[in-house]
């Protein structure tokens, strides 16, 4: 652990930090930091129609980072990962162009959960507004995750695309896509013609459980990269190949072309069909990095075992505090269901605002957020203007939380 | 790429022996590699169900069309089945040796163009992309 920890040199810049703020960005890992500034300082050119070998450097790189995010997904090539600026953008470049390749059309209906992060609702949204599509979603059950009888009620046949976070930026616990596959074979009556879309919000599980978008079978998924120590200003948005080279982009223009005269254009096939325009090369190097640095170390099945750990602690602390603080999430670190509850802890503090709690453990150092994460729709349901979340990452230790528990204990009695 | 390899890529991209059109093509089709500036036109004559003659014209660079001369003598004979399961691999191996990464899109320009010819030709509805052709 204290291994880990010391591969972030954030930690040695601040020895008094308690950064328990990893589900909005993670830090970065000393790898991360020196492959990027080794690449600025030696490697660096813009890739595709260089005959140099900087840029055939640069190429490989971008090329290498691709073959890295595909493994980790278990997806079947690198020619199914596209970059996007962040998250938000690959779904907003996901939305629009499944509009524009008239695969989503008025009256039709996109399913989300009622937890789902704006990312993953805006851009529906903006097509209901243009396209007159419909939005609907799908409540939780008592233990956070999706209700299947409302899902079932909701899955009409005009219904296009389900897209679930595979783990909640609030309550720590995702959408199961193996019961939502199940539901979908055994609802989904054959005149209805072709099944919903499947897409996951992957931005969350990413950093803290394996994904398997074959498993699970999606057709698309999206995630980003700063949440899993990488640098900021690169999204991945995964999709099945047959459906990317079908899909038409919403975005044009730079090298995404196979021609433009004067009287119109060609869109080009993979893998350059979803990214016009000169990539973030440099995060695409920091991508790589991230996850040589993460399978390194041991991947998922040690970072599993350190932040259950945590949040087991995390949790047995919270029961102990149940008079003055409400977690909004369960109370477990395994669901009855079986799945594995990941560490982000929502919380309201009894007769506080969140702001104020949120600003007292600033002050002794102690790092999280306070507001509605970007979820309001959730928070609205729980009748709650807010919550102050705290979350932690694979570098995170028992004496943070100690320190937050500690500085918490203070607020409660102010 | 190994000499002998260098030496005939450079030979076919001298002196390419099926450079031109065809006067009657059972299909032709074009294909650009924007990454490297190449355009081509390949022209092929289909007999039985195998490719029986074969030309190519176009505006490209040594390695696009010394690789799609090469390539338009290996497939004379060989069945529009067998050139849909043609990659790089095979144009490697047409060719004798490793092509550069940067370069590998231009030796298979060639292959891409005539599996989307095969494609029209036979009206499946499939349009074949780089990440078809090489890994």
């Amino acid at each position: 652990m204290t291994s880990i920890r010391s591969d972030f040199p954030i930690f040695e810049s601040h020895p008094d930090l308690v950064y328990l703020d990893s589900a909005s960005t993670a830090q970065k890992p000393a790898a991360v930091i020196d492959a990027v500034a080794e690449y600025l300082e030696q490697g660096y050119a813009n890739i595709h129609r260089g005959s140099y070998e900087l840029s055939e450097l640069s190429e490989s790189l971008y090329k290498e980072s691709k073959v890295a995010v595909a493994r980790l997904i278990g997806a079947a090539s690198h020619y199914e990962i596209n970059y996007s600026n962040n998250a938000t953008g690959a779904f907003n470049l996901l939305a629009a162009s499944m509009a524009r390749s008239g695969w989503l059309k008025s009256g039709d209906r996109v399913l989300l959960s009622i937890v789902e992060h704006h990312a993953n609702i805006v851009p529906w949204m903006m097509l209901r507004e243009s396209l007159g599509i419909e939005v609907e979603f799908v409540a939780l059950n008592s233990d956070y995750e999706l209700d299947m009888a409302d899902f079932a009620l909701k899955l009409t046949p005009n219904t296009k695309v389900v897209s679930f976070t595979g783990c909640s930026n609030v309550t720590g616990v995702g959408i199961d896509f193996t019961q939502v596959n199940i539901a979908i074979d055994s609802h989904w009556k054959t005149e209805w013609g072709k099944t919903p879309f499947r897409i996951m919000d992957a931005s969350q599980l990413v950093p803290h459980g394996p994904v398997d978008v074959v498993a699970n079978g999606l057709d698309f998924a999206v995630f980003t990269g700063h949440k899993m120590w990488a640098d900021t200003g690169i999204g991945i948005l995964w999709g099945k190949k047959e459906l990317l080279k079908a899909m038409v982009p919403s975005i044009g223009g730079g090298g995404a072309i196979n021609f433009v005269h004067t009287d119109g254009f060609e869109v080009s096939g993979l893998p350059y069909r979803f990214e016009p325009g000169t990539p973030n090369l440099t995060g695409a190097v920091s991508l790589l990095t991230a996850i040589e640095y993460f399978e390194s170390i041991g991947g998922y099945p040690a970072i599993t075992k350190i932040e259950q750990e945590l949040v087991e602690r995390a949790l047995e602390a919270f029961a102990k505090r149940t008079e003055a603080v409400t977690l909004i999430g369960p109370t477990t670190a395994i669901l009855p269901s079986g799945a594995v509850r990941a560490g982000v802890f929502a919380f309201t503090v009894e007769g506080k605002h969140i702001t104020d709690v949120a600003d007292a453990l600033a002050a002794e150092n102690v790092c999280v957020r306070a507001g509605h994460h970007c979820a309001e729709p959730f928070h609205i349901q729980q009748q709650i203007s807010g919550t102050v979340r705290m979350s932690i990452s694979m570098y995170t230790t028992q004496d943070d939380l100690e320190k937050f528990f500690e500085v918490l204990d203070d607020i409660i009695h102010l | 790429m190994n000499s002998d390899a260098s030496a005939l890529m450079l030979e076919y991209a001298k002196n390419p022996p099926n450079k031109g059109t065809l006067p009657n093509p059972t299909f032709s089709y074009h294909e650009n590699n924007r990454s490297c500036g190449d355009s081509m036109m390949v022209h092929i004559v289909v007999g039985d169900g195998r490719v029986t003659e074969y030309a190519f014209e176009g505006d490209t660079a040594i390695v696009t069309t010394a690789a799609a001369a090469i390539f338009g003598e290996a497939i004379i004979g060989v069945t529009l089945d067998e050139i849909l399961g043609y990659t790089y691999e095979s144009v490697r191996e047409m060719i004798g040796g490793d092509i550069s990464p940067k370069r590998q899109m231009a030796a298979c320009l060639a292959l891409l163009a005539t599996r989307n010819g095969i494609h029209e030709y036979r009206k499946d509805g499939k349009r074949d992309d780089f990440s078809d052709v090489i890994e």
